[in-house]
């Protein structure tokens, strides 16, 4: 059975997606479902605020209420192609 | 052993096996939130048909019952999101009080994006028919990667989507299945609506002829309702197949699957 990669004498619970190391309860910190080192973690938090997703966002919402109309639309077009074709 | 295959049948074995887990209740939420999208399609169609040449003169109707079609697409696609995520924590081996429903909201921003834009794709290029099995393909990535989208943007998910489309072998092979799968399904429903009509027969005062008529394949409304059903039978397992086939790439690739393999084989030398 492996060992934790801080506390070899604890048995591994998990292992860091970011990094691989094998930790044991203590060490393993539960981030969005997955697991993660302490200082994988950290970075992951410094790493996030600093991107400023806001533009990206913004861009988002107003693409998907865009392509919400234009979807209606083409819907009905194409079922009224349909109803031509077939 | 990066590039080891990814067979067909393990990835159904494995989807048949994350349903049958989370199927209580995140099947019947998927489910719940897709039959008014299934029925509300279904009724479009069948609208459609009932116009026939006169669809043109009722552009305003038409275009309300698609708006209809469209919001509740938005109530599936949320429903399958946090069906995603329940069979994306199962395969993980996580088991959380309810965090299934604490979807990413980047993450889920970004897959209503896609799935609008592949929508609209859907309808503009009907026509040309190969583009509908591809674009069904790409709807199915759309909802099986989106917990990989990390930050809101406008190529983000398509770029996860392509990352993630790179063993053509399994994917059209789940492809056919499914479609297969989807049309046996809608045969088993006819058969099930045959014998409850055959059963509602030993009852006085049930009208047998009206209801022969309205079941009958040859009422287009039925017809529509029927592929609604077998859609709607097969698409836990459907999404089920490709968050198992994403989940595997991305273990294959990053090593994952060798460390636990490794694990194994120590803990049954330390066992031997």
């Amino acid at each position: 059975v492996s060992t934790c990669a801080h506390h070899p004498d604890r048995p591994a619970h998990a292992l860091c997606m970011s990094c691989g190391k094998a930790l044991c309860q203590e060490c393993a910190n539960l981030w969005d479902g997955i697991h993660y080192c302490a200082s994988c973690l950290a970075e992951r938090r410094r790493v996030s605020p600093s991107r400023r997703p806001w533009p990206g966002w913004l861009a988002v919402l107003l693409a998907s209420a865009g392509l919400l109309w234009v979807a209606t639309q083409l819907m009905v077009w194409a079922g009224v192609l349909a109803v031509e074709v077939l | 052993v990066t590039r080891a295959r990814l067979p067909l049948g393990e990835i159904l074995d494995d989807a048949g096996e994350t349903v049958a887990a989370v199927a209580f209740p995140w099947a019947g939420v998927l489910w719940l939130t897709a039959i008014p999208l299934r029925l509300a399609q279904a009724h479009f169609a069948a609208r459609l048909f009932e116009l026939g040449k006169g669809a043109p003169s009722y552009g305003d109707h038409l275009r309300h019952l698609a708006l209809l079609v469209s919001l509740t697409l938005l109530v599936s696609l949320a429903g399958r999101a946090v069906f995603v995520r329940a069979c994306g924590l199962r395969l993980r081996g996580i088991e959380t009080r309810g965090g299934e429903w604490r979807v990413p909201a980047a993450g889920f921003a970004s897959y209503v994006y896609a799935a609008l834009a592949i929508e609209a794709a859907f309808y503009a290029t009907w026509v040309a028919v190969v583009t509908v099995p591809f674009l069904i393909l790409v709807a199915g990535l759309a909802a099986a990667t989106f917990p990989l989208v990390d930050r809101p943007g406008l190529t983000r998910p398509f770029a996860v989507i392509a990352a993630h489309a790179t063993r053509v072998g399994p994917l059209l092979g789940l492809l056919a299945v499914f479609a297969v799968a989807a049309l046996l399904a809608a045969a088993n429903l006819y058969v099930v609506f045959a014998l409850g009509r055959w059963a509602a027969g030993a009852f006085t005062g049930f009208d047998a002829t009206r209801w022969e008529g309205l079941l009958a394949l040859s009422n287009r409304r039925f017809l529509f309702v029927l592929l609604a059903g077998g859609a709607l039978a097969v698409e836990p397992w459907w999404l089920a197949s490709l968050v198992v086939y994403v989940h595997k790439l991305q273990s294959r690739s990053s090593g994952e699957d060798l460390r636990l393999w490794f694990e194994r084989l120590r803990g049954a030398e330390g066992a031997g």
